[in-house]
């Protein structure tokens, strides 16, 4: 699903190591809210999870490199925790409607999960958010600077 | 002390709107408008239980605004009408050119005819056209024609003419009414000096500075454009609040002054056309208007120009030109004038107020909103916050919104406010309709399929608790379990379980289930069963607060499922009150069974000093006597009869000190037979301050400790030779101890079925028995002052009533009993009265005075039955009235019936219930029943009856819902 | 104030009238099942509560013994991680009661259902979305600083359905101070039928210091939420009522509002 085309493409983003905070914002939306820190969480997704499709278009786009935020679409910065490996590209542009349990499922065919293994996601490193929660909501409620930050691991790290 | 805001139109601050309008803050944050068409500059809020205010008209004259009470205003304008004696004419009007006029004032010096005597103002009206003669004198009854006989003007007048009575007066009356309620009206001007003073500041205070006799008074003050400050005299009830004059105070040299704030308490600063503060010293309780000012100055070393101050009752606020606020340090009764002004930032204010109960308010400048200071109390005086308030304007019409007025001054002296409450909200309309929806809920989805199982395993405590049980026996606590178990007939059994007892009880055998206090915080569930080996006592249960209460939240509830609602709405169920306040109402036939025994009660929310329930309406009266009356249901789950109930309840301990030459007064010499450094009145019981506890989480502390100066010196100390002797304010020679009283008040908030009644506070009422299902029911109550009144227009479907009528009377009363053909009443020097005619006319026609009983006891009690009536004396004897019918109801004779009785109430039946001591209950106070009595009989012995039955223990007893059955 | 705490209880105390039945496609056995009937806490979640429902049903079906079961309302699956009160008020809305729910134990919707295999799912997800909540009321999280035992007790006493134990935790994640008497933003869902819920950003209190109540919150979130019926915990919250007053006394559990809007 990840667009091959922009995996190679040069932007600083992608050169960032695993764990550091992203110094380059992108194109702000305005970040209407003061949403706690930007620590990040990992959303946890139960052992047999299976993502809910998209049931609005057939044939999902991968979501945009380019990011631009006036179309609507939500930055989504996808960290690495522990030993899961690092995404060469960490942020996507994803519209609003998407629920979580799509972004996970994004996230483990792209670091090529195998089926045994899970995937959880954190928001602030703190909670993992319902897998049919739109992360447009989520985006509102806990982004910052105009992006949303999640945190993905293989196991669960916290809570 | 505390005026527990138990009525929703309690007004709680005065606000002054931009453009002259006068609103009160009540009850649940509205705002009423006072209407009026004059625009005022100043306003401040005098009196909390009756809404009295003071304000600067636009036209510089001070006004008064006195809201409708509930008893008019009246006062009794009086004449005196005088004759001398002369061998030839006997007593007439013919008098020596030395005497005083034939028609007079009460000094003789006025003359004062009844066409010519005047009216206090122009808002006072005569009642009745004619005037009457006073039939009685110094509490005496006079003749109908009402002279006192002397030898001479002024000497001592008698009622009888002496051998050498030779001048006789009589004195005239005609009562007025204040008329000018409800309005702005102008002070009354007496000196013609006064009518060119014009006003630009006024404060009120002193709502609760006790006046040593006893009668209340405002302390007013006020500044004229002039400069000077003034005091208005005599500011009291009776003179509608008007006060008589105005008083010029002098000021130091040169000082003019511009703004004055007084106290609800002590205390009057002011503040100086230069910006300095004046501080009013030498105030104490023989003179609250002080001596002497003393200067202190602004702060930042009077670089700040003071604008205005606020005097709360411990604490001293003021406003700086620009609008910076300060706080005086250090006020102390010791230290008046303060010590040192902190600055309170951030709020530029344009004024500032303090509540009766030290919550300080402002006007914030530019936004013209309210403000209130957080998180002011002992710890930290000056606050924490400035919160604002947003008071939105009463709707005036349908389509208006309502809005945010803008505020020019603000004043709360008076006031009682609490913004912490939970119950400051704007309106709680919407949790009670919450309340009544989550009924419904329950209906619908729950109650409606109560058969199913759930899928859970619910239950709410714990099945087994540990307490301790009384043994009687073993005179001694014992360690037991009590435990909820089920039993065969589908209801809930308690098992009691300790070393010497083993009880089971089943809910359907439970009497009555009680919860008692001890002063020295331990609390005891005792719990009465109908079978119990023909004794009274109760099982004693105790052990830790939140255990007790727990299981007697349970055993009610038990005891409730199994008796059901039916018993609650029967008109002629007994009503009792425990120890504690709470109502218990019999719910099984208490007429038909031949001892009280049998009789099974329920538990009623509440917290009452007196209840008294006839004709199909309870009312009640709280500790602070507040009047309440029953909505008819009990506390049931969330039902939609949920009310509200609060009260005030004092509690005190006297610290005691014997003299020795070495150290003086002390408390830890006391000698081995005395009492406790920190005891009960009586001395025996220790009762340290710390060792009051709450009743229940229910209530809180309403006051800090406080002394009582009352028959005190200035220190709050009573002298006398020995414990326990007779107290004086003074140390006389040989005074070897003194003791000094401390009290507190406590304030409970009850979900409870009580309605709150008519805002007036009583001593005690009666409700007569007998009335049929339609007719007026009379109700007759003794306000704190001693006078009778009776409401008018009771009914069954409006327990409320209408008005209060004021019933004329010789004396003050202490209590009154009404019965379908007349009314008794007992006064304050110890006799009883009787009021006929109240067949004719609902108050009643005559008065006739009784005497007191052979033994020469006060009486202080009566209660009216059907065709008996009887007494309690001072001394707890009871005493029957022979010979009693409608037609000569006062009797003739006092009959001794029995002692050690401290309650009583008489029924339509003639039966006779009352408050006395069981030989097994020992000094613990017991519902008693009068055995052997024959109703309707005129034999004398078999009305008096032979003996008493005994029943549960309580402190207060109301037996007259029962009536002869036809 | 005593009435608080009452509504509080009473909140908590509430149950609902289900009548499972099972589907006709579950059935091996000749005769039909008797359906269940049962009161189930309105707090609680399906898949924590389906003991004796499963027992019940073991006999006429193979399948009951270790399958995951999960349930369906005229056709719509459950969601079995909303908690029971949301999905009676959103479904059983003004119908018959009991409300007819169908138990299956076979053919899992895996497009249309989260997956809840065992207790611990469901705790890690009752206080995941606990932490969630915690975060939106308080800058610096509570439930983060407290010992794993009062995680562990707040578990417990949703599962065991014990008040006074859940409670004893739980007030300290509803306490408010003088100084700072509401909580930062107010965690709340909002569900309508066949839409995805709304979750957004909202204060208890205006620029103003101005309490906000549940009709601004609503124009802020769902403008037409005006014409229709809107219910929390199965009543009809009345306007005026004030949001920081909700979130303490209204949330369930997970400390959430939930919130069901519903076509007239």
């Amino acid at each position: 699903m990840a667009d091959q085309g922009d995996r190679d493409a040069v932007n600083e983003d992608q050169i960032l190591g695993q764990g550091e905070s992203t110094a380059v914002t992108a194109p702000t939306t305005e970040a209407a809210n003061s949403s706690p820190s930007s620590d990040t969480s990992v959303l946890t997704t139960p052992q047999n999870f299976q993502a809910e499709p998209d049931t609005r278009t057939t044939a999902s786009p991968a979501p945009q490199e380019e990011s631009p935020a006036e179309k609507g679409k939500i930055d989504v910065l996808l960290k690495a925790v522990g030993d899961a490996p690092i995404m060469k590209k960490k942020k996507w542009a994803v519209e609003p409607n998407k629920k979580v349990a799509w972004i996970a499922d994004f996230v483990r065919k792209y670091i090529k999960c195998e089926p045994h293994e899970s995937l959880f996601l954190y928001v602030n490193q703190y909670f993992s958010p319902s897998p049919d929660q739109e992360i447009g909501s989520i985006y509102e409620c806990f982004g910052s600077d105009g992006k949303l930050v999640l945190h993905y691991c293989k196991q669960q790290a916290w809570g | 002390m505390s005026e527990a805001s138990a009525h929703p139109e309690i007004s709680k601050l005065c606000l002054l709107e931009a453009f002259g309008d006068v609103y009160m803050l009540q009850g649940r944050n509205q705002l009423k408008q006072l209407r009026s068409s004059l625009q005022m500059k100043k306003v401040a809020f005098a009196s909390q239980s009756r809404d009295v205010l003071y304000a600067i008209g636009s036209d510089l004259k001070a006004y008064v605004w006195v809201s409708q009470p509930e008893v008019p205003i009246r006062q009794v304008v009086a004449i005196y009408e005088n004759q001398r004696w002369t061998p030839t004419r006997g007593f007439s009007d013919s008098l020596l050119p030395t005497d005083r006029y034939a028609w007079s004032d009460e000094s003789g010096r006025l003359h004062r005819t009844k066409d010519t005597a005047g009216l206090p103002s122009d808002y006072w009206r005569f009642e009745r056209n004619v005037w009457e003669i006073d039939e009685s004198f110094n509490g005496q009854l006079l003749g109908p024609e009402g002279w006192n006989y002397a030898i001479d003007f002024p000497a001592t007048y008698t009622p009888e003419k002496r051998w050498n009575s030779m001048v006789r007066r009589r004195r005239w009356l005609r009562s007025c009414r204040y008329y000018g309620t409800e309005l702005w009206a102008p002070l009354v001007v007496g000196d013609p000096a006064e009518r060119g003073l014009s006003f630009i500041d006024i404060s009120a205070g002193g709502c609760d500075v006790s006046f040593p006799d006893g009668h209340s008074q405002l302390l007013v003050w006020a500044v004229s454009t002039d400069g000077d400050i003034f005091i208005r005299t005599l500011c009291n009830r009776s003179s509608a609040y008007h006060g008589s004059s105005w008083m010029m105070v002098n000021l130091p040299d040169k000082v003019e002054v511009s703004q004055v704030s007084c106290s609800p308490a002590e205390g009057v600063w002011a503040v100086t056309a230069t910006g300095w503060a004046l501080v009013r010293t030498g105030i104490s309780r023989d003179n609250q208007y002080g001596t002497g000012w003393a200067m202190v100055e602004p702060p930042l070393n009077g670089l700040i120009t003071l604008t205005q101050v606020a005097v709360g009752p411990t604490s001293v606020w003021a406003l700086g030109k620009g609008g910076s606020v300060w706080f005086r340090q250090g006020v102390k009764k010791e230290v008046p004038t303060g010590v040192a002004w902190v600055d309170i930032e951030w709020l530029s204010c344009s004024a500032i107020t303090v509540s009766r109960n030290g919550e300080v308010f402002a006007l914030g400048t530019e936004d013209r909103q309210v403000y209130w200071r957080t998180g002011v109390g002992l710890a930290e005086p000056h606050g924490r916050k400035w919160r604002m308030m947003g008071f939105k304007s009463p709707v005036h019409l349908p389509n208006e919104p309502s809005r945010i007025l803008n505020w020019s001054f603000i004043n709360a002296t008076a006031g009682f406010l609490d913004p912490r409450s939970s119950t400051w909200e704007e309106t709680e309309e919407w949790k009670d309709d919450i309340v009544e929806q989550l009924s419904h809920r329950f209906e619908k989805e729950m109650k409606n399929f109560s058969s199913l199982p759930s899928t859970v395993e619910r239950d709410d405590w714990n099945a087994v608790a540990d307490l301790r049980v009384w043994s009687a026996k073993h005179s001694q606590w014992e360690d037991c379990t009590i435990e909820l178990a089920a039993s065969e007939f589908n209801q809930t059994k308690f098992l009691i379980d300790s070393k010497h007892t083993k009880e089971s009880i089943l809910t359907s055998d439970l009497a009555a289930v009680q919860l008692h206090e001890h002063p020295a915080g331990l609390q005891e569930l005792w719990v009465y069963t109908a079978v119990r080996s023909g004794t009274q006592s109760p099982i004693r249960l105790t052990g830790s607060r939140s255990v007790v209460e727990h299981w007697y939240t349970i055993l009610s509830e038990g005891f409730r499922e199994v008796n059901g609602v039916k018993g609650l709405k029967k008109e002629d169920a007994v009503w009792v009150l425990s120890s504690t306040g709470c109502p218990l109402v019999s719910c099984n036939d208490v007429t038909s069974k031949n001892s009280l025994e049998g009789v099974k009660w329920v538990t009623l929310s509440g917290h009452l000093d007196k209840v008294e329930s006839a004709s199909g309406i309870t009312w009640a009266l709280g500790y602070d006597r507040s009047i309440w009356i029953w909505t008819g249901s009990y506390k049931g789950k969330l039902g939609t009869e949920k009310r509200v109930q609060n009260d005030t309840h004092g509690v005190e301990t006297y610290e005691n000190q014997r003299w020795n030459p070495v150290g003086g007064f002390t408390s830890h010499l006391l000698l081995p037979t005395d009492r406790h450094a920190w005891s009960d009145e009586s001395g025996r019981v220790q009762l340290n301050k710390d060792g009051f506890n709450l009743p229940s989480v229910a209530w809180k502390w309403d006051t800090d400790w406080q002394v009582d100066y009352d028959n005190a010196d200035k220190k709050g100390w009573q002298y006398a030779f020995d414990f326990p002797f007779a107290y004086h304010p003074h140390k006389a020679m040989n005074d070897c101890v003194r003791r000094r009283r401390w009290f507190r008040t406590m304030k409970v908030e009850l979900s409870a079925p009580w309605l709150p009644g008519p805002a007036t506070k009583l001593r005690t009422l009666s409700i007569c028995p007998e009335v049929k299902n339609g007719d007026i029911i009379p109700v007759w109550g003794v306000m704190m002052d001693g006078s009778a009144v009776l409401r008018d227009r009771v009914t069954r479907d409006s327990p409320q009533g209408d008005t209060w009528i004021s019933v004329k009377s010789p004396t003050a009363f202490v209590d009154v009993s009404v019965g379908p053909h007349c009314v008794w009443a007992a006064a304050v020097d110890g006799t009883a009265y009787v009021r006929n005619g109240t067949k004719e006319k609902m108050d009643g026609l005559y008065w006739f005075q009784v005497e007191k009983p052979p033994n020469g006891a006060s009486i202080v009690q009566v209660t009216v039955g059907h065709s008996a009536v009887w007494a309690l004396c001072q001394d707890h004897t009871l005493w029957f009235r022979k010979d009693y019918s409608a037609s000569f109801p006062e009797g003739t004779e006092w009959m001794c019936v029995s002692d050690d009785v401290f309650q009583i109430s008489a029924n339509a039946a003639d039966q006779l219930y009352a408050i006395g001591l069981s030989p097994e209950s020992g000094s613990m106070k017991t519902l008693a029943r009068r055995t052997g009595v024959v109703p309707g009989s005129t034999i004398v012995s078999d009305l008096m009856g032979n003996g008493w039955d005994f029943g549960i223990l309580a402190e207060h007893v109301s037996s007259r819902g029962i009536v002869l059955d036809a | 104030m005593s009435e608080d705490r009452e509504i509080l209880r009473e909140l908590w105390n509430g149950q609902v009238p289900v009548h499972f039945v099972l589907s006709s496609e579950e059935i091996t056995t000749v005769e039909t099942p008797q359906p269940y009937f049962a009161l189930v806490p309105r707090q609680t979640y399906f898949p924590l509560c389906l003991e004796k429902v499963n027992r019940h049903f073991l006999k006429s079906t193979s399948h009951a013994a270790n399958a995951e079961v999960w349930l369906d309302w005229e056709g719509t699956p459950l969601r079995l991680h909303y908690p029971v009160g949301v999905l009676f008020d959103m479904y059983a809305n003004e119908g018959i009661l009991p409300w007819t729910v169908t138990v299956h134990y076979t053919n899992f919707p895996e497009s249309e259902l989260i997956h809840l295999p065992s207790r611990d799912a469901v705790e890690a997800h009752f206080m995941f979305t606990l932490k969630e909540a915690d975060s939106l009321k308080h800058k610096n999280t509570l439930v983060s600083n407290m010992q794993k035992k009062d995680h562990k007790q707040l578990w417990t006493g949703l599962l065991n359905d014990r008040y006074d134990q859940f409670w004893a935790i739980n007030r300290k994640l509803m306490e408010t101070s003088t100084e700072n008497p509401f909580f930062r933003y107010i965690p709340f869902r909002i569900y309508q039928p066949d839409k995805p819920f709304i979750q957004t950003l909202v204060r208890p209190v205006d620029e103003e210091g101005r309490r906000l109540t549940l009709e601004q919150l609503l124009k802020r979130t769902l403008p037409d939420a005006s014409d229709r019926t809107v219910k929390i915990q199965g009543i009809r919250v009345p306007e005026q009522t004030p949001i920081q007053w909700l979130s303490e006394h209204f949330s369930h559990p997970d400390n959430f509002l939930h919130i069901c809007v519903l076509d007239k």
